[in-house]
């Protein structure tokens, strides 16, 4: 499903955070959001799931206002996961998961045969499958990323928005992270929209990349042609030198600060 | 295996019940219960006296041990008890002040300590809100709010002194003379309150998960948080009005209920209605025992239990 935000303007605690921003996220494609410190990169991600309510603009799937889809109708199709969350805690790696199956509950009855098999497909993927009765609190960052992940994926969305999903993992468990969103992607053709701070993930793993900086869309399209070392300098002020790895992919590598101070 | 503890919690409940008929300044034999009482005076004592008060005690028990896991998943702190943040200072004192102003004490006394409550409740969402709920914040509004609706209900007790029977024993929670008449106005109450409660069970679980998961999973986390909020508020406010501000009962219960059941509220929910049924009848059958003639009021054995316990929840959870 393709998503679009148009003429996106909002005021968190009377300050600006984003001016008449546009942009478009297209269907099927991975889509990274990158930006320095407080450039409002989760605030936009907030607003295109309708976390923050009070914006000024629209965001449209398919063309149909989000405002008037309902909360629920919209966990269906769009499941996101926030940096911000929290489980009891004797919850299993299994409950966490099955919460994904909350959209589609019944008034009652238990988990219907999709619930199960939509359930079993998300422990497959993020391979957490011999993990399912594990306190999720006893998994290691890079096992309990991938059951936050797995519960998002139990809600089978056709649009997924990840903010910062590598934050805090090694860097083996980042790419691991990474490898399951494409896996995702590649699979169900699902629309992933996430907020990035490594630019090598956003060029290795992304299809476009949306640059935000000063409340605005500095750069928006094909990552490797945007994101230059002459790119970094702009938006981060850094300076960076590029490398060609044995695979042929171009690396960027931060050298130093570009501006003096501290 | 979870279904076997719920199982024992419902014996004891059963078990509260019974000794809470047995026990007394009269002794009734548990056959006498089962197949009747020849004895008039004993009739009339377990029909009139003892029977309503410990179903008064169940539905109490039941009402405050609800309102307490609700709240604890809504302020999403656990320490959350109706009594400790002020939820039931405000019901106690719009009780009162239409108890004595009124001077009406029936049907109309709930629903005004439901609206003090609410505005209890609404006061703390005030206080501790800056960007989103913090557990600790809540906790200091709830002592703040409930100091001041505190010292508004002494002053009423003091300007109406001559109207207040009992106060107080109202001031820490008693279940002493209770009657017929106040089941009465406990069970369409409890009724109401736990069937709204044991269907916002999976709700209550996608809420633990924080607000930004649970909007995620399509709850319109405000709305259900005002739903609850309100469940709670009445069940608190019915419990208020019949036996005073029983506290502690919603802190300790659904704590308990949460050690030995989980935290999946589906469980949850009735173990803590159950429990809180056996607390209840049990410590009031110990409260109106132990130092016989002399009844003490059960709230007095509740903060007993229930200060220490808050205490192990500050120390372990904040």
């Amino acid at each position: 499903m393709n998503l679009s935000a148009e003429n996106i303007s909002v005021r968190l605690g009377g300050k600006e955070i984003l001016r008449n921003v546009s942009c478009n996220f297209l269907s099927g494609k991975k889509t990274a959001i990158i930006g320095p410190n407080g450039a409002g990169k989760s605030t936009l991600l907030k607003i295109l799931c309708l976390l923050i309510k009070n914006f000024s603009g629209n965001v449209k799937i398919d063309g149909i206002d989000i405002r008037t889809l309902g909360r629920n109708n919209l966990a269906r199709i769009m499941a996101i996961l926030p940096q911000e969350r929290d489980a009891p805690h004797d919850t299993t790696v299994k409950q966490l998961i099955s919460f994904g199956r909350f959209p589609y509950r019944k008034f009652f009855g238990g988990n219907s045969s999709e619930d199960e098999s939509a359930i079993k497909e998300a422990l497959e993927l993020t391979r957490l499958t011999d993990f399912e009765s594990r306190q999720v609190i006893s998994l290691s960052g890079g096992e309990r990323q991938r059951a936050w992940l797995a519960m998002t994926l139990a809600q089978r969305p056709k649009l997924l928005l990840l903010d910062e999903p590598t934050t805090y993992l090694d860097i083996a468990h980042q790419l691991e992270v990474m490898d399951i969103i494409a896996d995702v992607n590649r699979r169900f053709a699902t629309t992933i929209i996430m907020v990035l701070h490594d630019i090598n993930h956003a060029r290795l793993y992304s299809d476009d990349v949306l640059i935000i900086k000063d409340k605005k869309i500095y750069a928006a399209g094909d990552p490797i042609k945007i994101l230059t070392a002459r790119t970094l300098g702009e938006v981060f002020n850094v300076t960076a030198d590029t490398f060609t790895n044995a695979a042929g992919d171009e690396i960027i590598f931060p050298i130093r600060r570009t501006t003096s101070g501290l | 295996m979870k279904t076997i503890k719920l199982s024992l919690i419902f014996a004891a409940t059963v078990a509260g019940f019974f000794l809470s008929l047995i026990n007394g300044s009269v002794d009734i034999s548990p056959a006498q219960i089962f197949f009747g009482v020849e004895d008039e005076t004993k009739r009339q004592i377990l029909e009139n006296i003892r029977l309503p008060r410990t179903i008064v005690a169940v539905l109490v028990g039941v009402n405050l041990s609800l309102s307490g896991a609700i709240l604890q998943a809504v302020m999403k702190n656990p320490l959350a008890d109706p009594h400790i943040i002020g939820i039931s200072s405000g019901a106690g004192l719009f009780g009162i002040f239409v108890m004595m102003v009124a001077d009406d004490a029936g049907a109309l006394m709930t629903p005004a300590a439901f609206v003090g409550a609410m505005l209890a409740a609404s006061l703390i969402y005030l206080l501790a809100w800056k960007d989103g709920i913090r557990p600790i914040r809540v906790i200091l509004a709830g002592v703040a709010v409930s100091a001041f609706l505190g010292a508004g209900i002494s002053a009423l007790l003091i300007f109406y002194s001559d109207k207040v029977h009992g106060a107080l024993l109202w001031m820490v929670g008693g279940l002493s003379a209770r009657s017929w008449q106040h089941v009465e106005i406990l069970l369409p109450y409890s009724i109401a309150g736990t069937i709204a409660t044991f269907l916002a069970a999976r709700h209550l679980n996608v809420l633990q998960l924080g607000d930004e998961v649970a909007t995620g999973l399509g709850l319109r986390v405000n709305l259900v948080r005002t739903i609850l909020t309100a469940i709670a508020a009445m069940l608190a406010a019915s419990a208020v009005c019949v036996v005073g501000l029983l506290g502690f009962v919603g802190l300790i219960v659904p704590h308990t209920a949460r050690l030995i059941l989980g935290s999946d509220y589906r469980l949850l929910l009735p173990g803590a209605a159950f429990l809180g049924a056996a607390v209840v009848t049990i410590s009031d059958t110990f409260a109106r025992t132990i130092f016989a003639p002399t009844e003490l009021p059960v709230g007095i054995l509740m903060a007993m239990l229930g200060a220490p316990f808050f205490l192990y929840l500050l120390r372990k959870e904040l």
